[in-house]
């Protein structure tokens, strides 16, 4: 690691000490390339951090090495051997462990019960060996120095404890690589600490390790070296000493970043404030948050995962209750119990859970678009699906949504189209305010621009637009006005056109204020 | 364009369900079977008896449709048929047909009303709701008629009783009238009705539904009154046919033959995919099937054994068929 500057060092020739390379990985999904002939390694006792922004290929490349995806092409060595990772059982055989986000325990099950589940100790009887379990499993969490009792039920446990859990689980079947995505998100910064150390331990006993994140700064004390994608490409791996917070962020983003095409309308054209909030609040989730948004603008909030973007809209739609503070639409304080009323007062919210919220995915494109809507298409109490269908042909050939026709289902479609779709569904009633939650996500880049322009078409329409979204590139290309919130607090107000993209990163990692 | 846009939306290739297939054919080659083995199976007497006799059937699984498309069941209509039967001939004993009809009615809604309150407002899994109304609607069909048949209903009204489980207007069966009316204004309700279009979206997918402003707890509580208000029609109609208040009238297989029905129509169990005309094809299937063993002289439990493997072979026919997520 005595490179200057930021030559990307070549990757580790193979040897014994690789545990993982990947060579042209390559992955395609329907109209989309999420991996483009990745080349990546991980060597024994190594802590290696894969960097990249949404939709850079962080999460395919690790669903890949996990069994989860199968690439289309490119070769996967573990430990020098060439091998075919066909499901998540051969996966784990060969040593590799993933722990996720949202974690793979069962709740209602005792700390010992899942660190063995699935490999149970047994007695000669056929039965489980209980004692033996929880010594066992003592003596596992023992060598992390993890203080929890084995009989306790992991719905009891934190969040950070939970993790712990993971890992001494991914340790318990002797994993050899340990892929880490974006462990410490919702941790607090001690809890962080004794995550790294944990990981530092691991890694001098010989594991190797990806860590998945969006922040550098802090985790370059726990890590080797660094690879950053984007776009589905590797943009170089470096050694973690050749890195500024500067460059890393001009590494993700990209240097190229397209000029925005329009004229911001930061002032001046932009009409009374839609949605004002005042103080709103709710506890654990976000606090004290005030904001307005104008008819014809765009505003962003950005923050990292966890930050309580979802949260805040979801209270704005009704779906959850208002701890404190009001929400006033169109200079009116509004109290809504669900989204319906929501909904009848021009709300309009695209969630971020797509196909858990945004669309009933065995039901057709045409009934999915006019579900909020049908009442346009009521006469004599009957629904006329002539007008229904005529509807629905015309909207997708506005919004350009690739289908066979209004009768597929709308799970067959795309993720871009499926957004189309859910935001026609919207664009069906009379909504003004429109809240769009991630709205890009597991969207292809194509397909992106088309959705960015629909967006600000609705601006342009004097339609109020409140866009939740961590994608950096994202939030620079559509934001009039961007917020950056950070635990649920709003940490900085920046000018479309006017902000410094590593500013905006301060803000939503390290919550200084612009 | 009649069907409107649920009816249409897995027939990518115009008017015929491709879901209907399949039962469709089952169907055709039962009455060529049986019609070849028995020359009395397709005579016109045998066809307007399977039909009277399966008019009950029809209403009950027209109505047990709604509860599968939510992706709920209704356990509690052959109890609902039960108490309808003796509420409606021990009202009839002392006072007058109407009444009669109104109390064994008003009783059965009531069950209905109960089922759709718990599941709709106190959000309780419709399979343990219905399950406990199943037993209570049971009992208290007991507790009322003291466990006995009540027979020998006052003239005229006995007679007006017998017209609606068995009479006719011209050549038509009366039942299979009130069958027929009842499967079209369900059909109506479900593709051309705001509440129907709710039906589908609340069986697809719940969260969906609540995020595009549907209320939800309102379709469950309608979903519950049609399933057990049809439960209660069908008990009018089968009391009718019996003149008489049956304690056990709907405690035989007549819940697992409705429940059978839908499904073997190919209605999805995970709601949200299916309707009513398939519903009527599953009737049928059920209907023919034990009327041509029975002409076949083939006992009741080894057509058990055949009706279990049809619901069974119906399903992993449908499955094979959407094997594409």
């Amino acid at each position: 690691m005595t490179g200057a500057a930021t030559t990307a060092i070549p990757a580790a020739a193979p040897s014994v000490e690789t545990i993982l390379e990947l060579r042209k990985l390559h992955k395609e999904f329907p109209a989309v390339v999420a991996l483009d002939g990745v080349d990546f390694d991980v060597r024994r006792g190594e802590v290696h951090a894969l960097l990249g922004a949404n939709g850079a290929g962080k999460s395919t490349l690790i669903k890949i090495v996990a069994g989860l995806y199968r690439a289309d092409a490119g070769e996967i060595r573990i430990a020098g051997n060439l091998v075919e990772l066909r499901d998540i059982q051969t996966a784990q055989k060969l040593g590799v462990s993933v722990i996720y986000q949202d974690f793979a325990l069962a709740p209602n099950l005792t700390v010992a019960e899942n660190l063995f589940l699935g490999r149970e100790l047994m007695t000669p009887w056929g039965l489980i060996d209980w004692r033996r379990t929880h010594v066992q499993a003592r003596r596992l969490l023992d060598r992390l120095s993890i203080d929890i009792p084995t009989t306790m039920k992991v719905s009891k446990l934190s969040t950070a404890q939970r993790q712990l859990v993971e890992i001494a689980k991914a340790l318990g079947i002797e994993a050899k690589l340990l892929i880490l995505d974006e462990p410490t998100a919702s941790l607090s910064r001690g809890e962080a600490e004794k995550l790294f150390d944990l990981i530092r331990r691991l890694a001098r006993s010989g594991v190797g390790i990806i860590y998945v994140s969006h922040r550098l700064e802090e985790i370059a004390p726990l890590v080797s070296r660094v690879t950053v994608l984007r776009d589905g490409r590797s943009v170089g791996t470096y050694a973690v000493d050749q890195l500024d917070r500067a460059n890393v962020v001009a590494l993700i983003t990209g240097h190229e970043r397209r000029s925005p095409e329009r004229s911001r309308r930061s002032d001046g054209s932009i009409g009374a404030p839609l949605l004002e909030l005042r103080g709103l609040s709710r506890a654990g989730e976000f606090e004290d948050i005030s904001l307005s948004v104008g008819r014809g603008e765009i505003l962003v909030l950005t923050g990292l995962v966890g930050a309580g973007r979802t949260e805040l809209l979801e209270t704005i739609f009704g779906a959850r209750r208002v701890g404190a503070g009001e929400i006033r639409i169109g200079g009116k304080v509004v109290k809504f119990g669900s989204p319906r009323d929501a909904i009848r007062s021009g709300v309009a919210l695209l969630p971020e859970d797509r196909r858990g919220q945004g669309l009933a995915l065995i039901m057709p494109v045409a009934a999915n678009m006019t579900l909020a809507a049908l009442g346009r298409f009521v006469a004599v109490l009957l629904l006329q699906p002539q007008r229904e269908l005529q509807h629905v042909r015309r909207m997708i050939a506005e919004l350009g949504i690739k289908t066979s026709g209004p009768f597929q289902a709308a799970g067959l479609l795309s993720g871009g189209n499926q957004q189309k779709l859910v935001l026609s569904k919207w664009l069906s009633t009379s909504a003004e305010l429109f809240l769009l939650d991630e709205p890009t996500q597991g969207v292809d880049v194509g397909a992106k621009d088309e959705i960015y322009r629909l967006i600000r078409d609705l601006a342009a329409a004097g339609k109020a637009v409140l866009v939740a979204s961590s994608d950096l590139e994202e939030v620079l290309e559509i934001g009039d006005r961007i917020l950056a919130i950070r635990r649920g607090r709003i940490v900085g107000e920046f000018r479309g056109d006017s902000v410094e993209p590593a500013r905006l990163v301060d803000a939503i990692t390290h919550g200084q204020a612009a | 364009m009649k069907g409107g846009i649920i009816a249409r939306c897995e027939s990518a290739l115009g008017r015929i369900d491709p879901a209907t297939i399949g039962p469709g054919l089952a169907l055709l080659a039962m009455i060529v079977v049986f019609s070849t083995l028995s020359p009395y199976f397709l005579t016109r007497t045998n066809v307007t008896n399977v039909l009277v006799q399966s008019a009950p059937l029809l209403i009950l699984a027209n109505g047990q449709t709604f509860a599968l498309l939510m992706g709920g069941l209704d356990l509690s209509q052959g109890s609902i048929v039960s108490l309808v039967s003796v509420v409606t001939a021990g009202v009839m004993m002392r006072h007058h047909i109407a009444l009669g009809a109104a109390a064994g009615l008003g009783v059965g809604f009531g069950i209905a009303l109960a089922n759709g309150l718990l599941i709709g407002r106190a959000r309780i899994q419709p399979f343990i709701v219905t399950l406990g109304t199943l037993y209570m609607a049971a009992g208290l069909a007991m507790v009322y008629s003291g466990g006995s048949s009540i027979f020998g209903l006052p003239k005229p009204d006995v007679d007006y009783f017998f017209w609606f489980g068995g009479g006719f207007i011209g050549p038509v069966p009366v039942p299979v009238l009130i069958a027929v009316l009842l499967i079209a204004a369900a059909h109506v309700v479900l593709t051309r009705t705001r509440f129907g279009r709710h039906v589908y979206a609340v069986g697809g997918s719940e969260a969906v539904a609540v995020m595009s402003g549907i209320e939800v707890d309102k379709v469950k509580i309608l979903i519950f009154l049609v399933s057990g208000g049809c439960a209660s029609i069908a008990g009018f109609l089968m009391s009718g046919r019996v003149i008489s208040g049956q304690p056990l009238l709907g405690a035989g297989d007549i819940l697992l033959q409705s429940i059978g029905a839908v499904i073997i129509g190919g209605t999805s169990v995970f709601g949200g995919q299916g309707g009513v005309p398939r519903t009527v094809l599953g009737v049928l299937v059920i209907a023919f099937m034990v009327n041509g063993l029975n002409l076949l002289a083939i006992e009741t439990f080894a057509q058990q054994v055949i009706v279990g493997a049809i619901i069974i072979l119906s399903v992993w026919v449908n499955s094979l068929r959407r094997q594409r997520p």
